[in-house]
């Protein structure tokens, strides 16, 4: 039905592929943690894919990064809320 | 002297010379008329070749009026044509496809329109539309259209209807008896011995003098068996109502349609009455006769081929019509390629519907808020058409004459907004519903599938840069909602290609969002309506990765206690009844719970019956039947390098005799060793001690996971449950093993 | 593996391969859009525009030289070369003869429109030549032996292109 493109999920998963041997070079406890970056990238999809971005690899960074982000100030957050506690 | 007569048109068919039409009168007589209906197909190209096309046709034995003629050409504009009038209709298909074998390099339009199609464009009528027809003896010499096709009631036509149903199903016994029900009587007849049947048989289509033949497995078996029959043992069975022609026989085929293996049993159509097949009719379950008549009514197809029809063939019959009545050739061929892109565009246009990655977990009072009839909105709303320029991406309405695709569409998207709105209003008990339901429901199937139409190959008015324009549309529109939403304060908690779901503390009912679809409705010019507000609901994340999320996999209870299930086990066509039964069951015990806070007790009742039905299925006390998995023969069984499990089983068929096509689907109980199944439709019945229980407790409690781990991780997670909880990054648990292994 | 060739005026490179060839031909694309304009006709849907563009690192200039159209049936095709201007610009046609293995047009007409393909072909390639990449079908058939052995008969050059071998893993020690 003149799809051409591959869809940004398969795309995604060819790109997290290109990387595999990267992966297997690191330690096993850093492969989880790749691991889990790539499935936080892959929250904004939907994003990355009305993007059209040309290199849409940069735009998964940006998506990990943002997730990243998200857990620094959820953490801020309950840090100070930890610390203003009354002791 | 000329005799008029009032009464619905039944049928429309080519006889030797020309047209013959049944007409069911308001008398109550059936009546056949003949008419005269010339019919034309045109080609265009070099000259010399036209003249060339002229000498050859003329030397031809059938009766034509040849010559040249102005007519439009949707994409080219006005054209010069050589007009070929074929007076009788019955024989235009066989010139046609000559001439365009002789003549290959011209181009052809309006070479292969059904013969019935042209007959409602020319007159304004459909099938059973109420007309006024003008009669000289048994030549009709005008019909008029006292009826269209949009009214929601039309006045029903006293239809008179023969039931014949075999006692089991041929594909996986032998029949030995035939149930006949006509006028109120019911009663069963022996299939042997074969001569009292056919007389008897005979003499009730005599008497009752049916107008559609209504049977079950009539196309696959039962119509063909009592055809034979009537051969061998001389027998006269008077099938048809006009005793002059042939009972039509459509063989089977197997073809493909966008990627996927479709297959096509025989079909058997009868001449001046309906034969239609319960198995046989394109979503005869969700629609019955009344969506077939609906169908039938607004393509203007034939009741017998409305009944049958494929995807696509609904629409373009629709677009052939709008193109005969706007004077537009429908070219033979599709000619248009893609007009260039550059690379960088073809990124940016060669996208589907935005689908988006929802928040995982349970969410409390969401509602869900759907575009009604998206994509063909866009299309009537934007114009967008093949053979229609287009401009910029703003969402405006489109000025300018509507094109082919919004023309055919308008009324139609209409009538399914009135259904909608109708049935909104008609009370709960209203006899009208059911009609109703039906008929909407064959708009939104057509709805549905022109939008595909749109981008296919091989349609007429169909092109890839329409298609891509009503996706980018759709894009923006969902944009739109989405910003409406969150300037309004509401969380998005999925959004799907023309549907999303929001929630706002403090919104608890429908007339909560009421400001927000109005919203939506002014930013983008769509109309877009409540689905249902949901008590809570269930975003499910992948099966193999906890903190990936899926687009189309969740659950949920509505306020007034109806499911919503997308995705997961007992939505698929291949999972055993007895374990899509037990999901379904959990969901239901679940949506026992009158809001969130009172999950824990219907978990608590969910875990107790997933241990029963554990338990019955471990003791052998769950019927084969139960435990059967169907799926599709995805190709032919060489091309398998390892066989499926359904192309083992059809392995097995075949070396019983019995043959699967690719596109069918297969039967089959998965058992221990090798090869691991055993087809259901064999002669002989499965030894159910060969059932491999440990496999399908495992497929049992997967899918009791699905539903339950969710509600547990949103228990366990929340105190006193916060609104929303995303559960991204829960594990999928495996409480209900150690639960059950302890016992 | 990179295909080294350079489309020439006065004729057309033919590149019969199985499928995987396609990324190659994709990689060929973004090397002739580095140094120019190129037309991609794709009769076999593989225009990956992706793949095109992590090759040319997303460089908008070059993208923006890539002109790309698609057809869907053989009919579409002979449209789309028809319409296909004579211009300075090399053409790279993907899988030409995707579109011709259809059984549901008759192979007579297959030919005929096959053959003023090629005729075309060889108009378009006499400014800037042309690639032309091809892969046999899913299920062999005579057609499709007839249709190459047309499409040999017209290229100025024909490559068979074999895909590598995968590459070995390394010796297990145990």
């Amino acid at each position: 039905m003149g799809r051409t493109l591959p869809s940004i999920t398969q795309f995604f998963l060819q790109e997290q592929g290109s990387f595999s041997r990267f992966r297997r070079a690191l330690r096993r406890a850093d492969q989880l943690v790749l691991d889990d970056l790539f499935a936080s990238a892959r929250q904004h999809l939907a994003a990355a894919q009305y993007a059209t971005h040309a290199l849409p690899f940069e735009v998964f960074l940006l998506s990990m990064l943002l997730e990243e982000h998200k857990e620094v100030m959820r953490l801020r957050e309950q840090v100070d809320e930890l610390l203003s506690r009354p002791k | 002297m000329t005799d008029v007569h009032t009464g619905w048109l039944f049928d429309a068919y080519p006889n030797g010379k020309n047209l013959t039409l049944w007409m069911l009168c308001e008398d109550g007589q059936r009546r056949h008329f003949v008419q005269d209906f010339p019919v034309a197909f045109y080609a265009a190209g070099a000259p010399r070749r036209l003249r060339e096309l002229w000498k050859w046709l003329e030397a031809q034995e059938v009766p034509v009026r040849l010559s040249r003629k102005e007519r439009r050409d949707a994409f080219r504009g006005m054209i010069t044509v050589l007009s070929v009038e074929v007076l009788e209709p019955a024989r235009l298909d066989a010139l046609f496809h000559r001439a365009a074998s002789s003549l290959p390099d011209l181009t052809y339009y309006d070479g292969d329109i059904p013969l019935a199609l042209r007959h409602a464009a020319a007159f304004g009528v459909f099938p059973l539309a109420r007309c006024r027809l003008e009669s000289r003896g048994e030549t009709a010499l005008d019909i008029v259209p006292l009826d269209t096709p949009w009214k929601l009631d039309p006045e029903p036509a006293p239809l008179r209807v023969l039931s014949l149903e075999p006692d089991c199903d041929p594909a996986r016994g032998e029949p030995g008896r035939v149930l006949i029900a006509c006028e109120g009587a019911r009663y069963s007849q022996p299939l042997q011995p074969a001569r009292p049947l056919l007389v008897n048989l005979s003499a009730v289509l005599r008497r009752c003098d049916p107008d559609l033949v209504l049977t079950t497995w009539g196309d696959t078996w039962l119509m063909a068996y009592l055809l034979e029959l009537s051969r061998q043992v001389g027998v006269c069975l008077p099938l048809n109502r006009d005793e002059g022609e042939e009972v039509v026989v459509r063989r089977e085929h197997t073809y493909f349609s966008y990627g996927q293996i479709v297959y096509r049993g025989r079909q058997i159509q009868l001449r001046g009455r309906w034969h239609l097949d319960r198995h046989n009719a394109t979503l005869w379950n969700d629609y019955g006769l009344d969506g077939v008549l609906e169908m039938a009514r607004v393509t203007g197809q034939p009741v017998q081929e409305a009944a049958r029809l494929s995807p696509g063939t609904g629409i373009s019959s629709m677009q052939f019509i709008t193109a005969l009545r706007q004077g537009i050739l429908i070219p033979w061929h599709k000619h248009q390629a893609e007009a260039p892109k550059t690379a960088l565009g073809l990124l940016q246009a060669d996208m589907g519907g935005m689908v988006y990655q929802p928040m995982v977990g349970l969410h409390r009072d969401a509602a869900g808020i759907d575009f009604v009839s998206m994509y063909p909105g866009i299309m009537v709303r934007f114009n967008i058409s093949p053979e229609v320029p287009r401009a910029g991406m703003d969402l405006e309405p489109a000025s300018g004459e509507p094109g082919i695709v919004p023309l055919t569409l308008a009324p139609l998207l209409q009538k399914r907004l009135a259904f909608k709105r109708a049935l909104v209003t008609l009370a709960r008990h209203d006899c009208r519903r059911p009609a109703y339901q039906a008929r909407a429901s064959a708009a939104k199937w057509l709805l549905v599938t022109c939008f595909g139409y749109l981008g296919y190959k091989n349609a007429r008015f169909g092109r890839i840069e329409a298609h891509e324009a009503v996706t980018a549309y759709g894009r923006e529109a969902l944009l739109r909602a989405k910003e409406a939403a969150e300037d309004m304060d509401f969380e998005v908690l999925h959004m799907y290609v023309d549907g999303l779901w929001v929630r706002r503390e403090g919104c608890g009912s429908a007339v909560d969002f009421e400001a927000l679809l109005n919203e939506i409705a002014e930013r983008t010019g769509l109309p877009i309506a409540l689905d249902g507000m949901y008590r809570w609901v269930v975003f499910l994340p992948s099966r193999l990765d906890g903190r990936v999320p899926v687009p189309n996999r969740y659950f949920g209870v509505f306020q007034d206690g109806s499911i919503k299930v997308r995705g997961i086990e007992c939505r698929r066509r291949d999972t055993p009844p007895f374990i899509a039964d037990v999901q379904m069951t959990l969901l239901q015990i679940l949506a026992g719970a009158p809001d969130a806070d009172h999950l824990s007790g219907a978990l608590s009742e969910a875990q107790v019956f997933i241990r029963r039905s554990a338990c019955e299925l471990r003791a052998g006390r769950v019927l084969p039947e139960q435990l059967l998995v169907s799926q599709k023969l995805s190709r032919e069984l060489g091309e398998y390098s390892s066989p499926s499990p359904a192309a083992r089983a059809v392995r097995q068929m075949q070396a019983a005799g019995k043959d699967v096509r690719p596109g069918q689907r297969v039967r089959f109980l998965y058992t221990r060793g090798r090869p691991g199944v055993r087809a259901w439709d064999l002669p002989a019945p499965p030894d159910p001690r060969t059932v491999d229980l440990p496999r399908y407790r495992t497929l049992l409690l997967r899918a009791a996971q699905t539903v339950l781990a969710p509600i547990q991780q949103s228990l366990e997670a929340g105190q006193g449950y916060p609104g929303s909880e995303n559960l991204f990054g829960f594990k999928v648990k495996s409480g209900l093993e150690s639960d059950l292994s302890g016992r | 593996m990179e295909l080294r060739i350079e489309p020439r005026a006065g004729g057309w490179i033919l590149v019969a391969g199985p499928r995987s060839l396609a990324p190659v031909m994709l990689a060929l694309v973004a090397r002739l859009a580095k140094q120019g304009a190129v037309n991609v006709l794709d009769g076999g849907n593989q225009f990956n525009a992706y793949l095109v563009s992590r090759a040319v690192y997303g460089r908008p200039e070059v993208l923006g030289r890539i002109s790309v159209s698609r057809a869907f049936t053989c009919y579409q095709m002979l449209s789309l070369l028809e319409s296909t201007p004579c211009s300075g610009a090399p053409f790279v046609l993907l899988h030409l003869l995707n579109t011709f293995y259809d059984e549901s047009v008759a192979g007579w007409e297959r030919t005929r429109l096959l053959r003023q393909c090629l005729s075309r072909l060889q108009f378009l390639s006499q400014a800037s030549g042309g690639v032309v990449s091809v892969h046999p079908p899913a299920v062999p058939g005579e057609a499709a032996t007839a249709f190459l052995g047309m499409l040999q008969a017209g290229a100025a050059e024909t490559w068979h292109a074999q895909m590598p071998a995968p590459t070995p893993e390394p010796p297990r020690l145990f």
